[in-house]
């Protein structure tokens, strides 16, 4: 029995989740900004990676064929295979505009916070995602309108099987995902972090002791969005397609929800939060279940989805606060002031 | 263009106008009265058009008692939610974030449980087997039996409602509810008693709502969630709390993404794909620059009108 | 008002601000000097927090003019007028419940350097400015004896710690005027008179100025150069304690009679 599929996706979406979690946790738990429209700027990245790698890739190949084109794919993933470094400058590029692209939207996105708190950002930012789904759909010219965009070759294209790819790719998105969590946790334990805090328990409080709150809020969303950006453009190179239908808001709720288990505020408790979701997530697969050799009496996605939703509904009812407390913000004042006990 | 173009889209307008405002009213009914934007509303509408059509296909009910059905499902749903998830959280005095966090849940259980049973009943895509016999024409439009029955059904419990909560003292006791919970509460109002009749009928309209499109369309389990944000722009631009507001939020939503994108696509040439973003459009600007909805233009002068 | 006068601090003028069909407040004119004590009192709903949530730019006037320090604060948001060096406090203390005392006390250092994104990523340079805030935090909770009380939740202190929490806060804040809306509220008298007399010192060794509500007259008297007596948004006296306390149509407003409440002798002079 062969595992590595299994390995592959496993880490690789637990990696990409992550990613997604944390930024939500910094939004979210850290901030009080209920950014519901997480989908929206995932797809970003998403998109942001299909466009740029459909059009440049048949550029600089000198072929004119229509980027959405099933052609056009073969053609990528060909030249991906012959010029290696090609694909992987092409990856990195992707990664890099789509953190731009992502930060310059949520910044822009955190001004409906200027207005309305709570709830009403809530919808907003939830009817966004689904004006963006809509009009992408929409819109033939982007990336293939309702059928998706096909070809956007792994960088790690020219190593031969699918196996030590997979693998080498899931190392990547692990790697990058240890990072956004050295990044999340930088700022969280910083006088940033600090104020990020102030900001969520008392929005009044902190702006008549002189802080720009809404400029903290364009900040957070700015770093969110460009990390939730970037685990959009490891979807797209993991998948190698992207299309409407991935970018449901039902993913913003999954997301939601491993932070809620963890533990709103607390990074650490969202990655065990993460690493439980996505077990929930990978492990309940039709193809999963298969290689155990069971044969369920009902579709299991169905069930899966009916058992995220209970867990969402039983934490709310019985554990709102998640697996672990929040925790005081470290920084070298505890240090300096220890006589006072606060160095815990 | 010439009116007779217009008229399809007109007709079409008013039918899904009126199916949004029997499923839109019930989600302002219990915001107001219990402060819970129920995402989970459309699951109800989702319940009550598998009754309905369930009821048609299988025991070969007629309409009416079908759609009976249908309202008598989606209210027992409204009421289990409450009662099992929303009354326990308020008394444990949740953030109204944590209460739509938990009426997501609800509605992803729900959706998720009508999947498994449509799956293993084979109902996944079906219609209630019902006829609906073409009445006319106005100008290029047929004119069916579903518009005389959705549009006079809608209207009707409209005023019933209106009725309801202008003139009977339960009715009134409700809407004092809805204004000030914390002096309902201190005074003899029976709020639990109010909350349940809320819900209850909530949802047995967001049930016949769904009844009624067993017969307009085919029916799936994401029925009530592909149709919850349109049904929910109604609301909004009821602010939410408005119960008149939001039927004229119904009608508006109803005639925009029929009539607005018909207009937009002959004169602007927008893409007739893009008639959900109208609404959309609307939902965010309501909810920027107007919370209150079409609600201040029934109570000028006033800030807001509950129910 | 002649040249060899002070500069008031704080100008207001003709300030006015309506609720609906209410005006809480009418046309307000009054000063303070630098380095003064002002005093604020008034019945309940005579307009006075809401006269510090227009001073400190959490509500905008309908009408009037404000000036601190000759620069006018109408229009501006509040952190701006706090970075002028106008802090307020709250009646009901607004503390940030999840963060214990030491993290309260940072939040209102003033100009952290250290307080930005990118510092965040890099803290190496800005380590001795957190430092440094971490010590002033820990020298005015221990003015306020506050000290044990650094490492608990906001949300886990009493209501009279949550108050000089508060206000320590807001000193913290290197506020040139500070607008206190009774300080002393929830705390036991012989504490409240302690927080009045540090108060009192701080003035004199850092040359805050004050502006005061508090409702126990005897207390504010003892300490304040000057009254102000708001009554249904306007102000119906200004001048010292000695004087106001013996103003007729402060004693009708206030308490429907011509009697002041328990005051000890020599409050004023």
């Amino acid at each position: 029995m062969d595992l590595t599929p299994l390995v592959v996706s496993f880490v690789t979406f637990f990696g990409i989740y992550l990613i997604l979690a944390l930024s939500m946790n910094l939004e979210y738990g850290l901030t009080g900004l209920p950014n519901f429209g997480k989908v929206f700027f995932y797809s970003v990245g998403a998109y942001t990676s299909a466009f740029v790698v459909s059009r440049l890739m048949l550029a600089l190949g000198g072929a004119s064929l229509v980027p959405w084109s099933a052609e056009a794919a073969v053609f990528r993933e060909e030249l991906a295979r012959s010029e290696p470094w090609l694909a992987i400058g092409l990856f990195l590029l992707c990664l890099v505009l789509a953190a731009l692209v992502g930060a310059a939207l949520g910044s822009l996105l955190s001004s409906p916070a200027l207005r309305v708190q709570d709830v009403y950002l809530a919808l907003i930012l939830l009817v966004v995602a689904e004006i963006a789904r809509v009009y992408v759909r929409a819109t033939e010219g982007f990336i293939g309108g309702p059928h998706g965009l096909g070809g956007i070759p792994n960088p790690f294209r020219f190593i031969e099987g699918a196996g030590p790819r997979g693998l080498a790719y899931a190392g990547l998105v692990l790697a990058l995902a240890a990072g956004a969590y050295v990044l999340v946790e930088r700022i969280t334990h910083s006088p940033f972090g600090r104020l990020m805090k102030a900001v969520r328990d008392d929005e009044l409080a902190a702006q008549v002791l002189g802080k720009r709150t809404h400029w903290v809020k364009a900040q957070v969303m700015a770093v969110g969005s460009a990390l939730a950006a970037v685990a959009g453009v490891l979807y797209a190179f993991f998948t190698e397609f992207v299309g409407t239908e991935d970018f449901d808001s039902q993913l913003t709720f999954t997301v939601l929800l491993m932070v809620i288990l963890g533990g709103a505020g607390n990074h650490r408790g969202v990655v065990a939060g993460t690493l439980i979701m996505t077990a929930i997530d990978r492990f309940t697969r039709p193809s999963f279940l298969a290689l155990l050799g069971l044969q369920l009496p009902v579709d299991i996605n169905y069930a899966r989805h009916a058992l995220i939703g209970v867990l969402l509904v039983l934490l709310i009812l019985y554990r709102p606060q998640g697996l672990a407390p929040e925790g005081r913000v470290r920084t070298a004042a505890r240090e300096e002031v220890r006589h006072l006990g606060v160095s815990s | 263009m010439p009116w007779e173009e217009l008229t399809p889209s007109l007709f079409q307008g008013i039918l899904m106008g009126s199916l949004f405002v029997l499923m839109a009213v019930g989600l302002t009914l219990t915001y107001a009265v219990s402060r819970v934007i129920n995402f989970a509303h459309g699951e109800l509408v989702t319940l009550g058009a598998y009754a309905a059509a369930l009821a048609v296909n299988l025991s070969g009910l007629s309409l009416l008692p079908a759609l009976v059905l249908g309202a008598a499902a989606g209210a027992l749903a409204a009421l289990t939610l409450d009662e099992l998830i929303y009354k326990p959280l308020m008394a444990r005095r949740a953030s109204p974030l944590y209460l739509l966090v938990a009426s997501i849940g609800a509605s992803i259980i729900l959706r998720h449980l009508i999947y498994l049973a449509a799956d293993a009943g084979g109902w996944l895509n079906i219609k209630a087997r019902v006829m609906v016999d073409l009445v006319g024409f106005v100008g290029y439009a047929a004119v069916t039996s579903l518009h005389l029955q959705v549009v006079p059904a809608a209207l009707g419990l409209s005023l019933l409602l209106h009725l309801f909560l202008t003139r009977s003292r339960t009715g009134k006791a409700m809407r004092a509810l809805a204004e000030n919970p914390d002096l309902a509460r201190a005074s003899a109002i029976p709020v639990a008693r109010l909350r349940r009749l809320a819900w209850l009928i909530a949802g047995a309209m967001a049930g016949l709502g769904g009844g009624f499109w067993a017969v307009y369309a085919n029916i799936q389990p994401a029925l009530g969630a592909l149709l919850f944000l349109r049904l929910a722009a109604a609301s909004i631009l009821g602010g939410l709390t408005n119960v008149y507001a939001t039927i004229l939020g119904g009608y508006v939503v109803g005639l925009g993404e029929n009539v607005g994108i018909t207009l937009a696509n002959a004169w602007a040439g927008v893409p007739l794909e893009f008639r959900t973003l109208i609404t959309f459009a609307m939902v965010v600007l309501v909810l920027l620059f107007r919370p209150s909805g079409l609600g201040d233009l029934f109570t000028p002068g006033r800030s807001r009108r509950w129910i | 008002m002649s040249l060899l006068e002070p500069v008031p601090l704080l100008e207001v003028e003709g300030l006015t601000k309506r609720f609906g069909g209410i005006t809480a407040v009418d046309g307000l004119t009054f000063t303070v000097a630098e380095g003064e004590w002002v005093g604020l009192i008034g019945p309940n709903g005579s307009g006075k927090s809401t006269l510090f949530s227009l001073l400190s730019g959490v509500e905008r006037p309908d009408g009037g003019q404000i000036r601190f320090a000759g620069r006018s604060l109408v229009g501006l948001p509040p952190h701006q007028i706090a970075r002028l060096g106008l802090v307020r406090g709250f009646q009901i203390p607004r503390l940030f419940s999840s963060m214990d005392g030491l993290e309260n006390m940072l939040v209102a250092e003033k100009d952290h350097p250290g307080e930005g994104l990118a510092a965040a990523l890099a803290p190496g340079p800005f380590v001795e400015a957190e430092r440094q805030a971490a010590r002033r935090a820990a020298w005015w909770l221990t003015a306020f004896g506050l000290a044990g009380q650094a490492p608990l939740l906001a949300s886990e202190l009493s209501g009279g710690q949550m108050k000089l929490l508060e206000t320590a806060r807001a000193l913290m804040g290197q506020p040139r005027l500070l607008l206190l809306d009774e300080p002393a509220a929830g705390v036991a008298p012989a504490l409240a008179q302690g927080i009045f007399q540090k108060l009192r010192r701080l003035r004199e060794e850092q040359g805050i100025t004050l502006l005061t509500i508090e409702h126990r007259l005897d207390l504010l008297f003892d300490h304040v150069d000057r009254v102000l007596v708001l009554h249904q948004g306007r102000l119906l006296a200004d001048g010292p304690p000695g004087a106001i306390a013996e103003e007729p149509r402060v004693l009708e407003a206030y308490f429907g009679t011509a009697h002041w409440g328990p005051r000890r002798e020599g409050a004023h002079p």
